[in-house]
C-alpha cells in the first residue's frame, strides 16, 4: 500500500521528501562505497600477478588510503562533476562517460515500465465494474517474479520463433534470438516483465481499483450521475493523485527490478553495469551508479509529490 | 474466450507480428562470458582478452598444429652455443597502421613488460630475459639469465608497436586499450554499446573471415542455445550438459581438444587437522572420484599434478582408490574417534571442514554437493561456500582462510608446477612444504636437458602423490562447438584462435 498524504503542510511534505532524499543519497553512497571497499578483495586481486603489481597500483589508484579519505575525495570530486576513473570494469575510462548512457537506458526502461504498469492497472480497474472483477487475473499475471517472467518470455519467444522459422512459415526475424540481439522486442520484454512481475501490477491495480471504487461511491459521482453528465472526466481526474502516489511509492522497487532484468536479458544498462562493477570491485563505478539511482528515486518521488499538489486543490489549501 | 487462453496466444501473435524479413550474411560471431575490459597485450588478465589478442596481435613464435614452436613475426633464429643468448631475425610484417614491424618494437615490448612502473600482468613472461638489444632494424639479440634449451618456446608473448607509446612505462589507462594497433590478421573496428567487439580483416591479410564479432553472453545457459539458433557461429567451450544437445544438431560440429588443466581438492596444510598426512590421505580414500566426475562430463582421473598426455605424468603412480574403510583406519590412527555418526577429534569436537570454490568454476556445484554427501555419509561434516573472483583471491590466496578448496590449474606447454608445489611458490596457497620436492623442482628448473627434466618431474609426481597435499581429480574432455558453416576449423587448445586465419565462412 502507498502512503496516504495527510493534507497538511504540502510544501513542507515536499521539503521533507527532498531533505530525506538528500540524506538517503549521501547515506546510500557512503554505505555502498564502504561495503564494496570492505568486501574481501580489490581490483588488484583480479590481476594474475597481484603480488608483483600491488605496490605500484595501490599507490597509483589510491587504494592504500583509509576509507573515509577515499569517500571524502570521491564526494569532493563528484561535487565538481568528476566521478573518477574506472579501475577494473573499463580501465581508464572516466566513470561519467561509462555510466551516463547506461543510467539513461535504465531510467528510460523504468519510466516505460511504470507507464505500462499504470496503464494496465488503470485499464483493469476501469474494466472491472462493467465486465466483472479483473483482480484474479491481474493477481495471477503479477505473481511470478521478474526473473521467472523474463526466462519464460525468452524461452517462449525463442522456441516459438525457431519452430516457425524451421517450418518455413516465417523468415528469420532480425531480433532473433533473444536475449542476444539488441532489439525493440528485447526492450519490450524487459519493460513488460518489470511492469507486471513481482507483484508490481497487482499492487498498483489494488490501489487504483480502490480509488475507482471510492469515487464511484462518492457523493460527487452520485450527483454527476443524477445530472446525467459524463462520469469519466471526473473519475480520471480523481484517479490522478492516487496514481502519482503509487508511482512515487514504487519507483524504488522498479529501480531494483531493473538490475535483475538487465542481468537476465544481457542488456546494457546501469543494473548490469552495477552487477559487473561489484564483482570486479570497481568501487568508483558502483558508487556512481548507487548515488545516481538514489538520486533518481528522490527526484521521482519529489516530482510525484509536486504533481499531486498541482493536481489536487485540497492539498494546496492544507495548512 | 478465457483470459488465460488469450494470454497463451500472445507470444505467437507477437512473434508473428514482429517477424521481420532480414537475411544478411553473418560474420563469425563467438561468445564470451565476459567482454574484455580492455584490449592490451601488456595487461591481459582473462582468457577472453587472451583470445581477442590472438586475433589482433602476433608474437615472435607461435604453435603450429603439432603444437611445436614455429616462427610468426620471426623469420629465423639462432641460439648461441652456450645457450645464454639468442638472435632472432624478423620477417617482413606491418602494423595495422601501415608501419613496418621492426626490432625496436620487440625491444620496446620486452622493456615495457619488464618495467615495474608498467605493472604488466605479463611480466613473468619476460623475467627470464636479462636484456634485449636491437642489432639492426630486423635483428634482435636476447641475453638470458640462465641457460635456455628452447627459448623460442617462451617467446610467445605478443609484440606491441613502440611508436604507439611514449616510453616503456605504459599506462593501463592509455588510449591503446581501446584503439589497439596490432600486426595480426584482424583489426579492431568498434567497441559496441552491447559490450560486443567487432574486428575486421586487415587489407592484404591472408585471413579468410572478413569480420569477427565477440559477443558477451554472460549467462552460459544461453550460449549453446544461441549456437543452435544460429545467432552464434562459435562457442569456445561447451558445458558438459550441452554436449548431447549440440552433438545431435546437424548444423553444429564439436571439436575436442586437449588441455593442460586439471581439477583438485587442495587441503590447507596450515589447518591443524589437515597438516597430518594421515588425515589428508583418509579423506582422499573416502572420496569416490569417478562418481564425482560422471555427472559433470568425461575425462581422465589423475594421480598427480600433470595431465595423462604430459611427458611428466608418472604412469607408475595410480590414482588413490576409493577405500573408505582404510580411510576410517587412518583417521583412527590420526587420533580421531567415530561415535557411530560423526568423527570426533581428540578435543571432542566433530571433524568439520569448509569446502570452498570459485563461483565461476563451471559445474563445481555438482561436485561440491556430491562430495559433501560422500563425506557426510562417512561421518565428516562439510560446509560449502562459493566465492567471487576478488573474494577468492583475497580469502584463498592472501589470507588462506579455507580448509579445502575445489579448483583447477591450467598450464601452458611448459607445465611448470614450481609455483604450485615449491614451498616458496607464489601459488602454493595450500601451504605444501617438502624439502625433497623443493630440491627436485629446483633441479628441474636448472637442467637444460629435457630428458633429465622429464625424469625429475616424474619423481615429483610420485612424491607429491605420496604427500597428499591435494586430491588430484581429473582432466576434463573439452569441446568447442562451431557452426558447420565455418570451414577448415582447427582450434588451439588454449588460445582458440591461433589458426583462425585458415577458417572461412
Amino acid at each position: 500500500m502507498g502512503r496516504r498524504l495527510v493534507p497538511v503542510g504540502p510544501w513542507r511534505a515536499v521539503a521533507t521528501e527532498l531533505g530525506a532524499g538528500l540524506v538517503t543519497l549521501a547515506g546510500a553512497g557512503t554505505l555502498v562505497f564502504t561495503l564494496v571497499v570492505l568486501a574481501p578483495g580489490d581490483p588488484i586481486d583480479l590481476l594474475p600477478n597481484t603480488e608483483a603489481v600491488r605496490p605500484v597500483l595501490e599507490a597509483r589508484w589510491g587504494l592504500d588510503q583509509p576509507i573515509p579519505v577515499r569517500i571524502g575525495r570521491w564526494w569532493a570530486a563528484a561535487l565538481s562533476g568528476d566521478l573518477g576513473t574506472s579501475l577494473a570494469l573499463r580501465p581508464g575510462m572516466p566513470v561519467r562517460t561509462l555510466v551516463a548512457p547506461a543510467l539513461l537506458a535504465s531510467m528510460i526502461r523504468i519510466a516505460a515500465a511504470m507507464a505500462l504498469a499504470t496503464a494496465l492497472a488503470a485499464a483493469a480497474a476501469l474494466w472491472a465494474r462493467p465486465h466483472g472483477s479483473t483482480r484474479g487475473f491481474v493477481l495471477v499475471a503479477s505473481v511470478p517474479p521478474v526473473f521467472l517472467l523474463a526466462h519464460f518470455g525468452v524461452y517462449a519467444a525463442n522456441e516459438t520463433t525457431w519452430a516457425m522459422v524451421q517450418n518455413g512459415w516465417i523468415q528469420r526475424p532480425d531480433w532473433f534470438a533473444l536475449p542476444d540481439q539488441a532489439s525493440m522486442v528485447r526492450e519490450a520484454l524487459a519493460i513488460g516483465c518489470l511492469a507486471i512481475g513481482s507483484g508490481m501490477l497487482a499492487s498498483l491495480h489494488q490501489e487504483l481499483a480502490g480509488a475507482t471504487h471510492r469515487w464511484r461511491r462518492s457523493a460527487l459521482a452520485e450527483a454527476i450521475r443524477a445530472r446525467g453528465d459524463r462520469a469519466w472526466p471526473s473519475m480520471v481526474h480523481h484517479m490522478v493523485p492516487p496514481t502519482l502516489e503509487a508511482i512515487g511509492a514504487r519507483v524504488a522497487a522498479l529501480t531494483g527490478g531493473v538490475l535483475v532484468v538487465e542481468k537476465l536479458l544481457l542488456m546494457p544498462g546501469a543494473g548490469s553495469m552495477l552487477w559487473n562493477a561489484s564483482l570486479e570491485r570497481d568501487a568508483e563505478v558502483v558508487l556512481a551508479i548507487a548515488v545516481a539511482a538514489a538520486g533518481w528515486v528522490v527526484v521521482v518521488r519529489s516530482a510525484t509529490q509536486l504533481a499531486r499538489i498541482a493536481v489536487d486543490p485540497r492539498l494546496r489549501r492544507a495548512p | 474466450m478465457r483470459p488465460l487462453t488469450m494470454a497463451s496466444m500472445v507470444p505467437m501473435l507477437v512473434v508473428g507480428l514482429l517477424a521481420a524479413t532480414t537475411a544478411v550474411a553473418t560474420p563469425l560471431r563467438y561468445a564470451e562470458d565476459r567482454a574484455p575490459g580492455m584490449v592490451h597485450p601488456l595487461f591481459t588478465t582473462t582468457m577472453s582478452e587472451a583470445r581477442i589478442n590472438e586475433l589482433l596481435f602476433d608474437s615472435l613464435f607461435g604453435d603450429d598444429q603439432e603444437l611445436r614452436a614455429t616462427p610468426k613475426l620471426a623469420e629465423s633464429f639462432e641460439v648461441a652455443s652456450d645457450r645464454m643468448s639468442m638472435t632472432v631475425h624478423l620477417g617482413d610484417h606491418s602494423w595495422q597502421d601501415g608501419k613496418p614491424v621492426t626490432a625496436a618494437d620487440v625491444v620496446f615490448t620486452v622493456k615495457a613488460m619488464s618495467d615495474p612502473q608498467t605493472a604488466s600482468s605479463e611480466i613473468g613472461r619476460v623475467s627470464w630475459i636479462r636484456d634485449v638489444v636491437m642489432v639492426d632494424t630486423k635483428t634482435v639479440l636476447f641475453n638470458f639469465i640462465e641457460e635456455e634449451y628452447a627459448p623460442q618456446d617462451k617467446l610467445y608473448f605478443k609484440i606491441v608497436p613502440a611508436h604507439a607509446f611514449e616510453g616503456t612505462t605504459v599506462s593501463r589507462t592509455g588510449t591503446f586499450r581501446t584503439q589497439p594497433i596490432g600486426s595480426g590478421p584482424w583489426q579492431l573496428t568498434s567497441f559496441n554499446d552491447d559490450n560486443s567487439i567487432t574486428l575486421s580483416r586487415v587489407a592484404g591479410s591472408k585471413a579468410a573471415l572478413d569480420e569477427v564479432v565477440m559477443r558477451e553472453v554472460s549467462d552460459k545457459n544461453y550460449q549453446a542455445k544461441l549456437l543452435i539458433y544460429e545467432s552464434l557461429e562459435a562457442l569456445v567451450r561447451v558445458l558438459p550438459r550441452d554436449l548431447a544437445t549440440l552433438q545431435n544438431d546437424r548444423k553444429v560440429e564439436l571439436y575436442p581438444y586437449q588441455t593442460n588443466s586439471w581439477w583438485y581438492f587442495g587441503f590447507n596444510q596450515r589447518h591443524s587437522g589437515l597438516s597430518d598426512v594421515k588425515v589428508r590421505q583418509a579423506l582422499s580414500l573416502m572420496i569416490d572420484v569417478p562418481s564425482l566426475l560422471a555427472p559433470i562430463g568425461t575425462g581422465d582421473v589423475l594421480s598427480g599434478p600433470f595431465v595423462k598426455s604430459s611427458p611428466f605424468y608418472n604412469h607408475d603412480v595410480t590414482p588413490a582408490p576409493f577405500n573408505p574403510d582404510r580411510g576410517a583406519e587412518l583417521l583412527t590412527e590420526a587420533g580421531y574417534t567415530f561415535n557411530g555418526k560423526l568423527w570426533l577429534g581428540a578435543d571432542g569436537k566433530e571433524l568439520k571442514l569448509r569446502l570452498t570454490t570459485a563461483s565461476n568454476l563451471e559445474t563445481a556445484q555438482d561436485v561440491l554437493i556430491n562430495v559433501q554427501s560422500q563425506l557426510r555419509s562417512r561421518g565428516v561434516t562439510v560446509e560449502t561456500e562459493f566465492l567471487g573472483a576478488a573474494e577468492w583471491k583475497d580469502r584463498v590466496w592472501n589470507t588462506h582462510d579455507f580448509d579445502i578448496v575445489l579448483s583447477q590449474w591450467s598450464f601452458d606447454r611448459n607445465e611448470d608446477i614450481y609455483d604450485q608445489f615449491h614451498s616458496k611458490g607464489p601459488r602454493n596457497f595450500v601451504g605444501y612444504a617438502s624439502s625433497a620436492v623443493d630440491a627436485l623442482l629446483d633441479s628441474a628448473r636448472a637442467t637444460p636437458d629435457p630428458q633429465e627434466k622429464k625424469a625429475i618431474m616424474r619423481q615429483v609426481h610420485a612424491a607429491v602423490h605420496a604427500d597428499h597435499p591435494m586430491v588430484f581429480l581429473w582432466t576434463l574432455d573439452s569441446y568447442s562447438a562451431l557452426s558447420t558453416k565455418v570451414k577448415r576449423v582447427v582450434v588451439h587448445p588454449f588460445y582458440f584462435f591461433t589458426w583462425a586465419d585458415d577458417w572461412s565462412l
